[in-house]
């Protein structure tokens, strides 16, 4: 009897323990999260894959801090002549251009790291729109283009504020991570090529009619200022007159329309994303009332380079008192944000600088006629007298002199024009005679990255 | 510490040496009554006169009885027996029973009273008796007395209580029975669960201690985990903040895993609890919502901490860590009684800054910006300037110098019969803190029940327990210490009219009383049940089936109200919701064979399986741009716009076959093997299923008949080896994947937020240990040594990558590997012994280390800079200190590579970096003692730890110049050339004196000794006299005393030595007042 009994749950046992061997796999599988996709689905068809790229245009602006929603202009402008900030705080390294380890970590949070967390995403992207089997022709091969201009947005921005830098051209991360420096020469080829592929690919037209996602223009645009870094004046000239004579950009009579959504003048802009602000770099400019402490001021130096009668000063420069001293900030976005309509995108590029561009390229080549027509059509719209004849060194510095004020606190242009045209040290030197050194023009790699990826080297001076 | 052995040895020597010889030892099976004549006259002197006639009628006698007086052990003797005694001189005279009947076939119904007494005579409450195959039972009352009724008067009752030998007697005859308990001796026959089995002390050949009811309920605690504090060999425990519900760090012999989880399994009857690690709140406010703060300490009975292989390896993949056994009180048959515990308490912080005062704070500014060379401004010194520089507020008094409430009530009923009992608890509990408000508080109610069923013929068992809490805690999103730097000149907070204020003539400050406006709760409701049912078919065989189901639901509520913000910005108001849910189910058959090998062997053998899932999804909202206050809570009072919120799930399955099988020889030399195939949904599919098992052994050398001799008493030696696994790595990590972002001019947007690695594999951990355990008259001195090293190989980790792949880590198996071993020491003695005064002390001390054994590779790493091959994964490594400049006065440090600066180690190239030791404690421990005196007892539990910590001024990168208050210990600065002193100059701009602060918490100087011996717990109780009770209808009435933390030895400074932290409350001290009653 007992035995019996044993038996039978022994079997019992043996039944129900193989039946559970059997189905154990099954059990232990599991369908994804709701909130997650695979690569391979996301460009098994247009409309994920759509969603893929304008999720990097979402990323550039999503945050406050990243190189592409205001922190190039802020730090660039602190490290170069154009802004102070009213605190004192850790960011006075990058004003007395005496960068320490204390802002490493800063840098790598506000330029390194997103860079080339775009960077890897469009790698991504390019590689699986390369095998994506089911999508249209057109959509693929826009979005290819898309992917190969921003990741060249991204390296020009590397590479002048901090010189050679790693360049990662796929999604291995393995083959990534150990990668050195590559010189700044093949970088730029590499930016050059990616830009002439884009502007064959892109269409002239945007996508869903807003100047949010990169056109065709908006390739030779970033091209044409390439070629003017490389000093390849002759392109840089092509790819200027490609963009001025599209037909479709038109500088904004109205100064104070220039940075607004609707700006006829506009190459490229970010859309906003948290609809909390407009801009970010508004934000962080512009006081929340007169009674808020200031941020981000603009140095006497900067408003004494205005010339008398300049409508620029008007329009994109504001002041107010603040404990009883006179202040002035940047004053291009002019909505400070706490859910105001949504009025400003972010600008990235935009036709002036073409202007200024073509008219630095022709000079350059000699053709002072044509540059003093594209100088003063920038002029005339800042309410500024016609400059009529001048020699090819006065007119050139009268372009650089234009660039500085109309591209005032706006995208480390200023920053990168002192480096490349070998002024920072004549001019930063005479401003900053303690703490200037030749080789503040290049920021350090951050610290932490050559920790994780011993094959970098540190910037002279660091 | 050697003088305190000898001590505790010699005490013990002189109360054993008393004890011998004064009292009677009898023990008898079915022994003559001769015999047991025989064995008295031997002991007491006393001589028996008796007839031929009566010992041919005498029964055989069977009893148990140590340290017994004469009459005791005549009484047992006598007890079955149809004669009586009277003692006249030094002789005993046996008589016959006076109205003898004659004994009638069938058994009688009878009423058995009796009275179960200790070792002193003392009486003893709750021990059960039941009677044996019948399923009736009851339990002693305060006074050791109990009733059965209407019971075969063949009966045999079996008497157990917790920590006695269990004894079986028949009544026989009596219809009084006087039983004495024998002690257990040190407490070897004690249950300890592991796991899916329990054993005895005695035959237990892994690694476990157990922490009983008594221990926990001295401790003014509400969490179960601060309980364990100081009290477990080879735990460490550290508490991170002194708010209420805070979190605990947990680690069990060092951290195995440089990443993932290293925390615990914890288990509450037999289902596994979420642990510490995982949050259930999403975002960040003082607390990350602890899930053990919903655990009422007060209904555990017991916590086994398993820590070797062999005690561990059932557990499998999970039991990598350690795993902490909680087992919830049940009820007991008897009366039915109600217990009601209340307390109530008081709480100040222990330690903080000392902070300068107004003058102080003055005078530093403005040292500061001349040492700059800096004239004073608006922008830059309004502080100085505009503000009134007499005016001194101490911030540290104001904000976190009040008093903290705690209060406890807890109610609980239980009783029932032998087949079936029940226990039902009820607890609230509530907590405030040191701020200057009560609105802040954690607040827990709590209702479990247990029950308790087993046929007749004891072959159905069933238990049920379940419980139900609630947890609010109520918190702010910022803690007010991290405002007790603001200057101490701070202008007035409130207007006239009780109005907050923010600014003064334009130039704002921080007012930590709006802070105490962005309030953040976190409320937690949690429902754990489990069920076990089981079926022995026969005596050798069995099967048992656990059940359980838990869920966890956690809603956070933070605001953020326009009242709280300055009014120059023009504020708007926001609010944070989120919940999280996580749900989980197991099902685990189990069947257990029992046979006997021989005349001395015992096998058993245990085969299960488990099946788990867990699901878990969670919602959070952000609204921002309220206009008014009032419709903060109101998400439908803004614009779809303005609203973001994410959804997640995500689940997680796990199986598993196990099998123990057991032998033991004469409970002499036994042998223990676990084996356990795991599979887990966080693996890749071809990654899944891995072995894992391990191997104990033990030796009872005492039972060797060559060492049976002086007051050795037990010695057992026993080793164990074995795999364990870890697989706490979040779900779906294999998978690379991409999310929805914000979306762009209206359109969706997907970003990546995970790089492919499917080829990872489990955490492995090889735990090899040797353990000694020996005791000293009968175990009243109690020596346990256990030497352990734990190996963890193939580990996974986020393996860190530089910034340009794009992303911060993939997870990826890691080749080295990282050894924990160390010494765990633990000693118990009953000092005192006797009916008046006694005392038990018990030691324990840890001694460990963690090594990173091996790292191939670690040069090509993105790990080359941080870990260093031979010393602990928690290496620091930094500058070389060397002063303050005499000249600059600032901070100076070595230039070891002779290259004219200062930089950082850049992998194998240490430029000029040393390495500078390690956080780990050396080693810890605790010393427990607990006092009795009649009605009175007394105990308390010193804490020790061994460690380094970071210094709290050199460790702290904000230098003293700024617009911030400063610690009074750096007035010890430099201030002119020449100067000899510990602290550099004062500074207010962000030049070099910034830069060397920030090197000085890089460098050897951040790193002091943080050492600490801790008054953790005292607590004094009096049990007031039964016999006054009685009148008023109670059994028992307990006043009590209790603190926590009420001092610290330490040369740490500053800070408290435990939580080291400039920003979070340090554990704070406590005392509680309170009673228990029952009725």
């Amino acid at each position: 009897m007992k035995r019996t009994q044993l038996n039978i749950s022994v079997i019992i046992f043996t039944i129900f323990a193989l039946r559970l061997i059997c189905s154990c796999k099954k059990f232990l599988e599991l369908p994804p999260p709701d909130n997650q996709v695979n690569s391979t689905l996301v460009f098994a068809n247009d409309a994920t894959a759509e969603s893929a790229i304008n999720g990097i245009y979402s990323e550039m602006n999503n945050t406050a801090d990243l190189f592409s929603d205001g922190r190039t202009t802020l730090m660039a402008g602190l490290a170069a002549d154009e802004l102070y900030s009213y605190h004192p705080g850790v960011e006075d390294e990058f004003y007395t251009n005496s960068i320490s380890l204390v802002n490493h970590d800063n840098l790598t949070r506000w330029f390194w790291s997103p860079a080339y967390k775009f960077i890897y995403t469009t790698n991504l992207a390019i590689e699986e729109l390369q095998l994506a089997t089911n999508l249209s022709v057109d959509v693929r091969k826009r979005l290819i283009a898309e992917c190969k201009f921003l990741r060249a947005f991204s390296y020009f921005h590397l590479i002048n504020l901090f010189g050679d830098v790693p360049l990662t051209l796929s999604s291995k991360y393995e083959l990534n991570a150990t990668l050195p420096r590559e010189s700044a020469d093949v970088v730029y080829a590499q930016i050059n090529k990616d830009l002439r592929e884009a502007e064959a690919d892109l269409p002239e037209s945007y996508v869903n009619g807003l100047r949010s996602r990169v056109n065709k223009f908006a390739a030779a645009a970033l091209l044409a200022k390439i070629y003017l870094y490389r000093k390849d004046w002759s392109h840089a000239e092509k790819e200027a007159s490609i963009v001025i004579g599209s037909g479709i950009y038109q500088l904004e009579t109205d100064l104070d329309a220039v940075f607004l959504s609707t700006s006829v003048e506009s190459i490229w802009q970010l859309s906003t994303v948290q609809l909390s602000v407009n801009t970010w770099e508004g934000n962080q400019i512009l006081p929340a009332s007169d009674l808020a402490e200031p941020t981000y001021l603009l140095r006497p130096e900067a408003l004494n380079d205005f010339e008398a009668g300049d409508h620029r000063k008007g329009s994109w420069v504001a002041g107010r008192t603040f404990g009883g001293d006179s202040i002035y900030y940047p004053y291009k976005y002019k909505v400070f944000g706490n859910y105001a309509p949504i009025t400003e995108d972010y600008v990235v590029l935009r036709l002036a600088d073409q202007f200024l561009i073509r008219a630095e390229a022709r000079a350059e080549q000699n053709d002072l006629v044509g540059s003093l027509q594209d100088l003063n059509v920038v002029r005339t719209r800042a309410g500024l007298p016609e400059y009529s004849t001048a020699s090819q060194t006065d007119l050139l510095n009268m372009v650089y002199h234009e660039r500085r004020i109309e591209l005032l606190a706006e995208w480390g242009n200023r920053w990168y024009d002192l480096k490349r045209t070998n002024l920072a040290n004549t001019i930063l030197g005479t401003l900053k005679p303690d703490s200037w050194k030749s080789s503040a023009q290049l920021w350090p790699i951050p610290q932490n990255e050559i920790n994780q990826n011993t094959a970098l080297t540190q910037n002279p001076g660091y | 510490m050697k003088l305190f052995t000898l001590f505790s040895i010699i005490l013990t020597l002189q109360v054993s040496a008393e004890g011998y010889g004064q009292s009677i030892q009898l023990h008898l099976t079915n022994a003559p009554l001769e015999k047991a004549f025989r064995e008295i006259k031997k002991q007491s002197g006393y001589s028996f006169i008796y007839t031929r006639a009566q010992i041919k009628r005498a029964n055989p006698v069977s009893c148990a009885l140590s340290n017994a007086t004469l009459s005791e052990a005549l009484t047992a003797c006598f007890q079955n027996q149809q004669l009586s005694f009277v003692i006249e001189d030094k002789y005993v005279v046996v008589q016959n029973r006076p109205d003898e009947k004659v004994e009638q076939s069938q058994p009688l119904e009878v009423d058995v009273s009796g009275k179960i007494v200790g070792e002193k005579n003392q009486p003893i409450q709750g021990v059960s008796i039941t009677v044996k195959g019948k399923g009736k039972g009851t339990s002693t009352n305060e006074a050791g007395e109990f009733l059965l009724q209407s019971i075969p008067s063949n009966s045999i009752l079996i008497i157990s209580s917790v920590g006695y030998l269990t004894q079986e007697l028949a009544i026989g005859k009596n219809s009084f029975m006087m039983i004495r308990m024998e002690i257990e001796v040190g407490n070897l026959e004690e249950t300890v669960i592991k796991g899916y089995y329990s054993t005895s002390r005695k035959l237990n050949t892994g690694s476990v201690v157990k922490i009983s009811s008594t221990e926990i309920s001295k401790q003014p605690v509400s969490n179960p985990i601060a309980a364990l504090e100081g009290r477990v060999s080879g735990l460490f425990i550290t508490q991170g903040t002194g708010l209420p519900g805070s979190n605990f760090s947990v680690l069990l012999r060092g951290k195995n895993s440089i990443q993932n989880g290293n925390s615990p399994l914890y288990i509450i009857d037999g289902v596994p609890f979420l642990s510490d690690a995982d949050r259930l709140t999403q975002f960040n406010g003082t607390n990350t919502g602890n899930p053990f703060n919903s655990i009422n300490p007060d209904d555990i009975q017991s916590i086994e901490i398993l820590k070797d292989a062999d005690a561990t390896a059932i557990y499998g993949s999970r039991g990598a860590n350690g795993v902490i056994l909680i087992t919830t009180k049940s009820g007991k048959a008897g009366k039915t009684k109600v217990d009601l515990k209340m307390y109530t308490g008081w709480g100040k912080i222990s330690r903080s800054y000392h902070l300068m005062n107004t003058p102080q704070y003055v005078e530093m500014r403005k040292e500061a910006f001349k040492n700059d060379n800096v004239e004073p401004d608006n922008s830059n010194a309004y502080d100085l300037l505009v503000w009134d520089t007499t005016h001194y507020t101490d911030w540290k008094k104001e904000l976190i110098g009040n008093n903290a409430h705690s209060n406890n009530v807890q109610l609980r009923i239980s009783g029932g019969s032998a087949g079936t009992n029940f226990t039902l608890g009820a607890n609230y509990y509530k907590e405030t803190t040191v701020y200057p408000t009560n609105d802040i508080y954690d607040r827990r109610i709590v209702v479990s029940l247990g029950l308790n069923h087993q046929s007749a013929d004891e072959k159905f068992k069933m238990s049920v327990s379940g419980s139900l809490a609630n947890d609010k805690n109520n918190l702010i999103q910022t803690d007010l210490i991290q405002y007790i730097l603001i200057p101490p000149n701070t202008p007035e907070t409130f207007d006239v009219n009780g109005k907050l204020l923010f600014s003064k003539d334009g130039f704002t400050f921080s007012n930590p009383y709006a802070a105490m406006l962005q309030t953040y709760s976190v409320n937690t409701n949690r429902l754990n049940t489990s069920a076990s049912i089981s079926y022995q078919f026969v005596r050798q065989l069995g099967v048992k089936l656990n059940l359980g189901y838990n869920s966890v639901q956690a809603d956070e509520l933070g605001l953020l109200p326009i009242a709280s913000q300055n009014p120059d910005y023009s504020p708007l108001g926001g609010s944070n919701f989120a919940s999280r849910e996580l749900k989980s189910w197991i099902v685990e058959p189990q069947l257990e064979y029992k046979v006997n090998a021989g005349s001395k062997g015992h096998f058993n053998a245990l085969l299960g399986g488990t099946l788990q899932a867990t699901t878990s999804s969670s919602f959070a909202l952000t609204a921002y741009g309220f206009s008014n206050d009032a419709q903060l809570k109101d998400i439908s009072a803004l614009p779809p716009t303005n609203i973001y919120n994410t959804k997640s799930n995500s689940q997680y399955k796990y199986l598993g076959f196990y099998a123990r099988l057991n032998f033991d020889w004469a409970e002499k030399y036994l042998l223990n093997f676990t084996g356990r195939r795991d599979g887990s949904s966080r693996f890749a599919p071809e990654n899944q299923f891995a072995n894992f098992g391990a191997i104990g052994v033990g030796w009872i050398f005492s039972k060797e008949s060559f060492l049976k001799r002086g007051p050795f008493s037990f010695g057992k030696l026993r080793a164990s080896f074995g795999i364990t696994g870890n697989d706490r790595i979040g779900d779906y990590q294999y998978m690379d994947s991409w999310m929805s972002g914000s979306p762009y001019q209206g359109l969706p947007a997907l970003r990546p937020t995970k790089l492919y690695n499917a080829d990872f594999g489990w955490e492995a951990i090889r735990k090899t240990e040797l353990a000694m355990e020996l005791g000293f008259w009968k175990s009243r001195l109690f020596f346990n040594l256990n030497a352990f090293s734990n190996v963890s190989d193939n580990q996974l980790i986020r393996y860190n990558l530089p910034a340009q792949t794009g992303f911060n880590y993939v997870l990826r198996n890691f080749p080295g590997k990282v050894q924990n071993r160390g010494l765990e020491f633990e000693v118990s003695a009953d000092l005192i012994k006797s009916s008046g005064l006694n005392w038990n002390t018990r030691l324990n001390l840890t001694i460990s280390q963690n090594k990173l054994v091996s790292f191939p590779g670690l040069e090509t790493s993105s790990y080359a800079s941080d870990f260093v091959v031979g010393k602990s994964l928690n290496a620091i490594q930094g500058y070389k200190f060397e002063g303050v400049n005499a000249e600059t006065g600032v901070y100076q440090f070595a230039d070891l590579n002779k290259d004219g600066s200062i930089t950082p180690r850049e992998g194998n190239n240490w430029n000029d970096y040393i390495y500078l030791g390690t956080t780990e404690p050396a080693y810890y421990g605790g010393w427990e003692n607990n006092l009795s005196y009649k009605g009175w007892s007394f105990s308390f539990l010193f804490q020790f730890v061994n460690q380094k910590g970071r210094d709290a001024i050199y460790g702290n990168s904000s230098p003293s110049g700024y617009m911030l208050n400063a610690p009074q210990q750096v007035l010890n600065r430099w201030q002119s050339s020449g100067d000899l002193k510990p602290y550099q100059r004062y500074s207010q701009e962000y030049g070099e004196v910034y830069t060397a602060q920030y090197m000085v918490s890089q460098s050897d100087a951040a790193i002091t000794n943080a050492s600490y011996i801790r008054l953790k717990t005292m607590s004094l109780s009096y049990m007031v006299d039964e016999k006054k009770l009685k009148a008023l209808g109670l059994e028992s009435f307990r006043f009590f005393f209790q603190c926590q933390n009420p001092f610290v030895i330490t040369s740490y400074k500053e800070l408290d030595p435990e939580n080291q932290s400039f920003y979070s409350l340090p554990p704070l001290r406590m005392f509680t007042i309170g009673f228990q009653m029952t009725l």
